[in-house]
């Protein structure tokens, strides 16, 4: 049980990362992974979400044209900042791919004390 | 004409006459004018009948020949200008248009200036990298939720166990004893795979 526990912790430690990189990337103009009831969105449903909310951007920034001011590389850099980072950290968002089958034999503890019923 | 003759009697004579005058006018051959006043048709000799020569009849003429070229040369001045305006209003009206398009090449150009297409492109295409990149480790974001689940069942069952052996101590202390005292294959027959 204590081995379960422990385990759980280094799980939830790296589920914690995970979910405050994504923060992170959900600030800088990623849709959230979420549904309306917190639940986490089928594939087809994020990539439908994604491919509108990229839309909406690229439109946003060709009806910006009234700015009469020429483009500086500070204003590049400031348009593109943020897409360079998202797509970049989305890309490494798993430099390692977490591989919970480590946590299998974890999970199989749950599993046998259930079993047991000594819980 | 009879105007302009009438005035130039009225400046020959300082008198008005007391009786309408004729005006007889000879044949085109003639030479002279004769106009006489009612006196001067029963006296002939007297001072009151005047006489408009040829001469002052070509000035007259002159004069107005004069005024008639100087009407014609007004009208074509006119004619002229008014020419002259339409094509400058033509002008006006195609400059206008020439202003107007050079404005909206203008607009185009500083449009292609601020690089607003390029940038959509480029946006477009990092959306489209982050997607494929997103769909890529999607089966580990799965995972990653799916471990939120278990790991908040498992807490729950964690406490359920403490609890339980909370009340029953040596019942946990002979379990302890029980696992560790058994060999693998023991364990296994009690479909124990794990001592853990």
């Amino acid at each position: 049980m204590q081995n379960l526990e422990r385990r759980c912790q280094d799980m939830q430690v790296e589920i914690d990362s995970f979910i405050e990189r994504f923060a992170v990337l959900h600030e800088r103009g990623l849709p959230s992974l979420l549904g309306s009831n917190e639940c986490l969105l089928r594939q087809v449903e994020y990539t439908h979400k994604l491919d509108k909310h990229a839309a909406n951007q690229v439109n946003a920034s060709l009806s910006t044209s009234a700015e009469k001011a020429l483009p500086s590389g500070h204003t590049l850099y400031n348009n593109l900042e943020n897409l360079f980072y998202i797509e970049h950290e989305v890309k490494h968002l798993f430099t390692i791919q977490p591989n919970f089958f480590r946590y299998i034999d974890a999970d199989e503890t749950l599993r046998k004390l259930q079993r047991h019923n000594l819980l | 004409m009879e105007k302009e003759i009438r005035e130039k009697w009225g400046e020959s004579t300082s008198q008005p006459p007391e009786v309408a005058p004729t005006v007889t006018t000879a044949p085109p051959t003639s030479a002279t004018i004769e106009i006489t006043t009612g006196t001067s048709a029963k006296n002939n000799s007297s001072s009151s009948s005047t006489t408009m020569t040829t001469e002052d009849l070509i000035k007259a003429m002159e004069e107005l020949k004069l005024q008639i070229s100087e009407l014609k040369e007004a009208k074509e001045k006119l004619a002229k200008l008014e020419v002259n305006y339409d094509k400058s209003k033509m002008t006006v009206a195609e400059k206008t248009r020439e202003v107007k398009a050079l404005e909206s090449r203008v607009k185009a150009l500083e449009k292609d200036l601020s690089l607003d297409k390029p940038l959509g492109e480029i946006k477009g295409i990092l959306w489209t990298n982050s997607s494929q990149s997103i769909s890529n480790v999607w089966r580990s974001i799965q995972t990653i939720y799916e471990q939120i689940d278990l790991i908040a069942v498992a807490q729950v069952e964690i406490q359920k166990a403490r609890t339980l052996l909370g009340h029953m101590p040596e019942q946990a202390n002979r379990l302890i004893h029980f696992l560790n005292t058994k060999t693998s294959e023991e364990l296994a027959a009690l479909d124990i795979r794990d001592r853990t």
